[in-house]
């Protein structure tokens, strides 16, 4: 009863603010308080995690990044060194006489042993019969053949006339 | 559905076996009431459900140290209540604003929140009550809002009732004048 009427008091000093309806003119994410509950109690359970466990758990030895420091300022600091090639003359020619060597013996390898010489033009020929209709490289075939054979009977015809108008004698007399 | 007892959360909570049961209680009874005593108070959900989670934490931590002596919703109330308050603080810090700028900043927020479903009326309400200082916001909010007794707020607080009252009544008429003045539309 004193809570209410404590909280009716000042409704008289504030007509306009009493007269506005009292409520909640936020709002949540859907489901959010659903899920309130399970998020604070994950929350709390990591919490009760990193309490039994230390922070750092891996060690190093006393001391190891004072000398850390150091040892990478004393790196930092020296001059850098310039490391070299060849440490002596002999070497040195040494390494040369090998690489020419080496050089010549590839040259003269690829001497002997020639590239086949690729045969363009062989090549078109055979495309070009290749994209030919069978049937017409047939009939060219039977076609050539014809001739072929009419000059042969040609040919036997002369050679039954020379035998039979000229003597062996004619024949095998040399000019 | 009958509200659990405090003193049967503190029982259950002070046995190792029942503890999570006591925690998974209070969080049922308390979470909502919590949360939305945060969310008056930073505006902003996302700030609130990250200082809600902190606050359960605390007391998480905490509650075995409570001592009966005060009532376990004040006591929550007023972890709350710190945390908000340290919060802010912080942000005004953080962004280096002028005490009169922030609140036209949480009114920004406010009016750019999209979890705020309210009318002109209650928008210009809420922008009156951010003109508030934090802490005259806390005892209007917690007055006008949760019905709290001056007892009860005293509690949370640490302040007098006698200075509640007046902070409260300040409050009140700052609110009226601000509601009242035409020039302040939306």
């Amino acid at each position: 009863m004193g809570k209410n009427l404590e909280n009716e008091e000042w409704r008289e000093e504030a007509p306009t603010l009493s007269g506005i309806p009292r409520r909640d003119v936020f709002s949540v994410p859907h489901n959010y308080f659903e899920n309130l509950s399970a998020n604070i109690e994950a929350k709390v359970a990591v919490d009760r995690l990193k309490a039994l466990s230390p922070e750092q758990t891996f060690t190093v030895p006393s001391g190891y990044f004072d000398r850390m420091k150091e040892e990478v300022l004393f790196k930092a600091k020296s001059p850098s060194k310039v490391l070299k090639l060849w440490h002596s003359n002999v070497l040195k020619y040494a390494s040369a006489a090998c690489f020419v060597l080496v050089a010549g013996l590839g040259v003269y390898f690829n001497q002997e042993q020639p590239q086949p010489s690729v045969n363009y033009a062989e090549i078109a020929n055979e495309q070009i019969l290749f994209d030919i209709d069978e049937d017409v490289i047939i009939d060219h075939i039977q076609g050539t053949d014809q001739v072929t054979r009419s000059l042969s009977a040609d040919q036997s015809d002369l050679e039954n006339y020379i035998l039979t108008n000229f003597s062996f004698r004619e024949l095998t007399a040399e000019y | 559905m009958k509200q659990v007892e405090d003193s049967e959360i503190l029982e259950k909570f002070s046995n190792e076996k029942t503890r999570n049961e006591a925690f998974n209680l209070l969080l049922t009874k308390y979470q909502q009431k919590i949360y939305w005593h945060i969310r008056r108070l930073v505006i902003d959900h996302d700030d609130a459900d990250d200082l809600v989670q902190d606050v359960f934490i605390k007391v998480w931590k905490n509650l075995e140290k409570f001592r009966s002596d005060s009532q376990l919703y004040t006591w929550i109330y007023r972890i709350a209540s710190n945390e908000s308050i340290t919060f802010l603080n912080k942000k005004k810090q953080r962004n280096n604003t002028p005490l009169d700028e922030v609140s036209s900043e949480l009114s920004e927020t406010l009016v750019e929140s999209s979890y705020f479903n309210g009318d002109t009326i209650q928008l210009k309400l809420q922008q009156a009550i951010l003109t508030l200082p934090d802490k005259q916001r806390l005892v209007f909010n917690m007055k006008y809002y949760d019905d709290l007794k001056y007892e009860e707020i005293s509690e949370i607080t640490g302040t007098s009732v006698g200075a509640l009252k007046a902070s409260f009544h300040i409050a009140v008429k700052k609110i009226e004048a601000f509601m009242l003045n035409d020039d302040i539309t939306f």
